[in-house]
């Protein structure tokens, strides 16, 4: 900095730039090494042993077997079609609200993002049974639906595919929702009205304009939706059918009912060999520089660094977006012939209303099985069930006289803050070199730290206990912080390297020249615009962990109780309402610490 | 812009102290004690359980009244659906956090078979009056639990299925049918439906053609399975919100049902019956206070009480002097229903499940 001070007409880029590459990829040291240990090591030597037979000879009969036997591939191929149509449905009904939320006012967007986030407050195992109850045969939605004579009797609703998209979305659209907002929230909307002014409609100024600035956010999200979506099983088994089977369950089956490690290791190699090369195919086609690098590196220049695929992908993608443009503009035009303009009237705004009940569309599906299990709790019987019989207050009486399900509470809220913090320390340096620096190795290393999402849980589970209990770590809750932390990091990263791809780095520049160090840059500029990215990681790491039972039931041999665990030991014979009880208090209490975290950093403003 | 930033760098502050309130929080919910294993010498037993009513029950039956009468403490944990793998990590680690793990038959066998249990010496006074089948030198049943038909018997009154021949005749009982997602359990069913006696189901079964036989009489009720259950605790919910008239299931699920009021009656015919019961993880320096855990488990009054958490079978037939009548007639070893049951072969499960589990799975997927 004195430098700068000393010679203003140095620019601070080139002193920047003039550092050795390692120099400035430091930042990277602590989330590489944490991973290192803590995720490469153990689980590279748990799938060693598909790679060995019994005595430890090297041997290939566990991939001969897995590709001689056509079921295999046949599951894997089923959880990338489950992934991806779950990936297209979320992000197509997240971005309409995504978008709402993003060009409404401040406190709109505050009060509803409140609505979006409820569905991470339940347990995965409850929104499930609640949408077993709401969409079964004699569920609340077919009631609705004969009695409105909309069908004539009880549609299928779930037990099939249809199920499955439900619930997997339902699950995942809120990670998709947020990690948009976050990037759209960054997006200047002069720009809208400066293509408005230079002649372009409505259409293309979205299509031309807009999208293309949000399309970091979509990357993202689709990223993060689709490889999560790849490691889902307990929904899939819950709510599909026969044919909705996915690899995790083959893997769980393997290694904890046929102990079967060996060939355990082989089908979690496939599946991390299928994800890689997907992933490898998307950053060509769309790009990790949708992701990274900076955002001013010309178009063209980080096309031509892709290659072909590269610059297939971008020109069809301007095609796309050119011919969308066209034909919101049609659209547009056709209803103004339909019903010309009137100066006596008010203008119009039919766009804004239809993304208004689009946006609501999808909070009301996020928030109905939220709603749906308050009631339920407050039930006499000793089922979750549609309508819940008479009221009671006796499964709170029973949370109440618990000091296991308290302190369960207590302990996954705890677990939870810790994982957040920590995957904010590691992940958040990390995000700023992957986003900013033109690293060689930087596919690789996005590689490692995606890894995490790729590997099924219950094979980190098992490495990490054998990690752990050479470090004497097996049950503790710092292991299980720790755990939870791989788990979560790969969602800190994400988010906020897509938040940095719009970040202008001139506005850094500008503090420095006038002064600032590089500390107080960050905490005055550069953390109150990606504001809103720094948040939607911490949320996500916090969401990882307080929702978490695979790793957390290995690692501790369930000694250590936290709320999953808690929830799914109890649920042996029978869903109980206790866990509806349970998912209400929490709901309550986490959205009332939201408010008035609202509220605090509101009022000091 | 300027306002922005301003608003947004207090933001930031807040968002800092919030960040360290977090912090603060959870390092004060680390440092307090979870319930870990220290003091090797202590009296001390750690029980994996099944959870659910598992763990209520063996803490009132069982771990209680032992703690009072020996005054070694027991800790109850539950534990995951299977823990083989985990048992295996332990003894690999030697990090034993379990000290005696229940596991169903199956689980037991195959963990003996591999080498990783301790053995208990089921052939003393303490287990004289369990049945043969029900242990052996490495394992103790607690309880039996049972698969079979139920039905809703005010949609079948006085025709109702008994057998699995019934369950496949979709014209004599008609209705919406769930069975369950698994390689084990549905091919006895089918076969049972198809006319082999439960004693030579698995002799039919353990040749190549016998599945063949068993897929033929699967893909003649495909198309009326409404529901395949995953979870058992999915079953029970099948049947309470009256998503299927009859379904393939544990007894125990279907009675917790029945007992909150589903209109549901089950049928022991040809139904059969599996057990779980208590192991010692090998090499576990507490294997001797295990044994004496273990060897208590089999009493016949401490097993009759167990009855009143969870409705599956005492191992122990002495077990029902200690049963109220209306609650012994509904648990799978009651001698009225238990005559109707037969066991499930682990042994042909031991040689088949990987085999047979992988064609189930490449069945379903051709529907």
């Amino acid at each position: 900095m004195s430098a700068v001070l000393a010679d203003p007409s140095a620019s601070p880029v080139k002193i920047y730039k003039r550092r050795p590459e390692w120099i400035g990829a430091l930042p990277l040291l602590p989330i590489l090494v944490f991973l290192g240990i803590a995720f490469v090591y153990p689980v590279a030597q748990l799938l060693w042993l598909s790679a060995v037979d019994g005595s430890g000879n090297l041997t290939l009969t566990h991939y001969a077997k897995l590709f001689s036997t056509p079921l295999y591939i046949r599951v894997l191929l089923i959880t990338f079609k489950v992934a991806l149509w779950t990936t297209a449905i979320s992000l197509l009904a997240s971005y309409p609200i995504a978008y709402f939320l993003a060009t409404t006012t401040a406190s709109t967007r505050d009060r509803l993002v409140i609505w979006v986030l409820l569905p991470f407050w339940t347990s995965f195992l409850v929104r499930t049974f609640a949408w077993i109850v709401l969409l079964g045969r004699k569920g609340a939605v077919n009631e609705v639906l004969v009695a409105l004579g909309i069908a004539d009797a009880p549609a299928d609703l779930i037990y099939n595919f249809v199920g499955v998209m439900v619930g997997m979305c339902h699950t995942l659209m809120p990670l998709a929702v947020l990690t948009m907002l976050s990037v759209m929230q960054n997006i200047d909307r002069g720009l809208m009205q400066a293509a408005s002014t230079l002649g372009a409609r409505g259409g293309q100024a979205f299509w031309r304009v807009y999208f293309p600035l949000s399309m970091p956010g979509v990357a993202a999200s689709g990223l993060l939706v689709f490889i999560t979506a790849l490691g889902f099983f307990i929904v899939p088994a819950l709510l599909g059918g026969p044919r909705d089977m996915m690899i995790a369950q083959i893997i769980i089956f393997q290694l904890e009912e046929l102990l079967n490690w060996n060939f355990a290791g082989a089908v979690a190699v496939m599946l991390l060999a299928a994800a890689i090369i997907v992933f490898a195919i998307y950053d060509r086609m769309l790009g990790m520089s949708t992701l990274s690098g900076s955002a001013r590196a010309t178009e063209r220049e980080s096309v031509a660094e892709r290659g072909l695929l590269g610059r297939l992908g971008n020109w069809f993608g301007g095609r796309i977006i050119a011919v969308l443009g066209r034909l919101s503009d049609l659209c547009g035009e056709l209803r103004d012939r339909i019903l010309p303009l009137r100066p006596d009237r008010a203008p119009r705004h039919v766009g804004r209303a239809v993304l208004r009940v689009a946006a609501g569309a999808v909070i009301v599906f996020l928030v109905v099985p939220t709603f749906f299990v308050i009631p339920v709790s407050f039930t006499t019987g000793e089922f979750i069930e549609w309508p819940p019989r008479g009221f009671s207050w006796k499964w709170y009486a029973e949370i109440a006289n618990s000091p296991i399900w308290q302190a369960a509470m207590v302990r996954s809220v705890s677990i939870g803050l810790v994982t957040a913090v920590l995957s904010m320390l590691i992940g958040v340096p990390a995000a700023f070199v992957l986003a900013r620096q033109r690293l060689r190795a930087r596919i690789a290393i996005m590689s490692v730290i995606l890894l995490p999402l790729m590997v099924p849980h219950i094979i980190i589970g098992v490495a990490l206990f054998y990690l752990y209990a050479k470090l004497g770590l097996v049950g503790t809750s710092i292991g299980l912080a720790l755990g939870h932390t791989v788990l979560a990091v790969p969602f800190v990263v994400v988010t906020v390297m897509a938040v940095l791809k719009n970040y202008d780095e001139r506005l850094d520049q500008a503090a420095w020249s006038l002064g600032a160090g590089k500390l107080t840059t960050l905490r005055l500029i550069t953390f109150p615009i990606i504001k809103a990215g720094l948040i939607a990681g911490f949320l996500f790491a916090f969401v990882k962990s307080f929702d978490e039972l695979a790793v957390s039931l290995f690692i501790t041999g369930g000694l250590m109780t936290t709320l999953p665990k808690q929830m799914w030991a109890d649920a042996l014979l029978k869903v109980n309402p206790t866990l509806t009880a349970v998912s209400t208090i929490m709901l309550i209490v986490v959205t009332s610490a939201i408010l008035i975290a609202e509220r605090l950093s509101g009022r000091r403003a | 812009m300027t306002s922005v930033d301003k608003r947004g760098a207090t933001r930031a502050i807040g968002r800092r102290s919030a960040i360290k309130i977090a912090a603060g929080v959870g390092i004060a919910a680390l440092s307090a004690p979870a319930i870990a294993r220290r003091a090797w010498g202590a009296e001390r037993l750690v029980v994996a359980d099944p959870g659910g009513p598992y763990s209520k029950g063996f803490l009132e039956a069982f771990h209680k009244p032992f703690m009072q009468q020996t005054g070694i403490e027991i800790v109850g944990v539950a534990r995951s659906a299977a823990p083989v793998a985990q048992v295996r990590a332990m003894v690999e680690t030697k990090a034993y956090q379990w000290d005696v793990v229940y596991l169903a038959f199956a689980e037991g066998d195959l963990l003996s078979s591999t080498n990783l249990l301790d053995p208990i010496d089921t052939k003393g006074a303490d287990y004289a009056e369990l049945p043969p089948n029900l242990k052996n030198q490495f394992y103790s049943a607690t309880d039996v639990f049972a698969t079979t038909l139920g039905y809703n018997k005010d949609k079948y009154k006085a025709n109702a299925p008994r057998t699995w021949a019934d369950f496949w005749n979709v014209e004599k009982f008609p209705g919406r049918r769930s069975m369950r997602k698994r390689g084990y359990d549905t091919p006895e069913q089918a076969l049972m439906a198809d006319g082999v006696a439960p004693a030579d189901v698995y002799k039919v079964l353990d040749t190549d053609a016998g599945w063949q036989r068993m897929f033929k009489k699967m893909d003649a009720i495909r198309k009326h399975i409404n529901v395949w259950w995953d979870q058992g605790s999915q079953a029970s919910q099948l049947i309470k919100s009256g998503e299927v008239d009859m379904i393939a299931s544990y007894a125990a699920r279907t009675q917790a049902a029945i007992d909150d009021g589903a209109p549901f009656a089950m049928s022991w015919d040809q139904g059969f019956y599996d057990h779980g019961g208590f192991s010692i993880i090998k090499g576990n320096p507490k294997a001797e206070l295990a044994r004496k855990y273990i060897a208590y488990t089999a009493n016949a009054q401490r097993q009759g009480a167990f009855t009143q958490w969870l409705k599956a079978g005492p191992s122990n037939p002495g077990a029902y002097k200690y049963i109220e009548a209306s609650l012994a007639k509904t648990l799978p070893t009651h001698p009225d229903n238990f005559k109707h049951l037969f066991e499930v072969d682990t042994k042909f499960w031991a040689k088949w499940k990987a085999k047979g589990t992988e064609m189930m799975n490449e069945w379903l997927l051709k529907g």
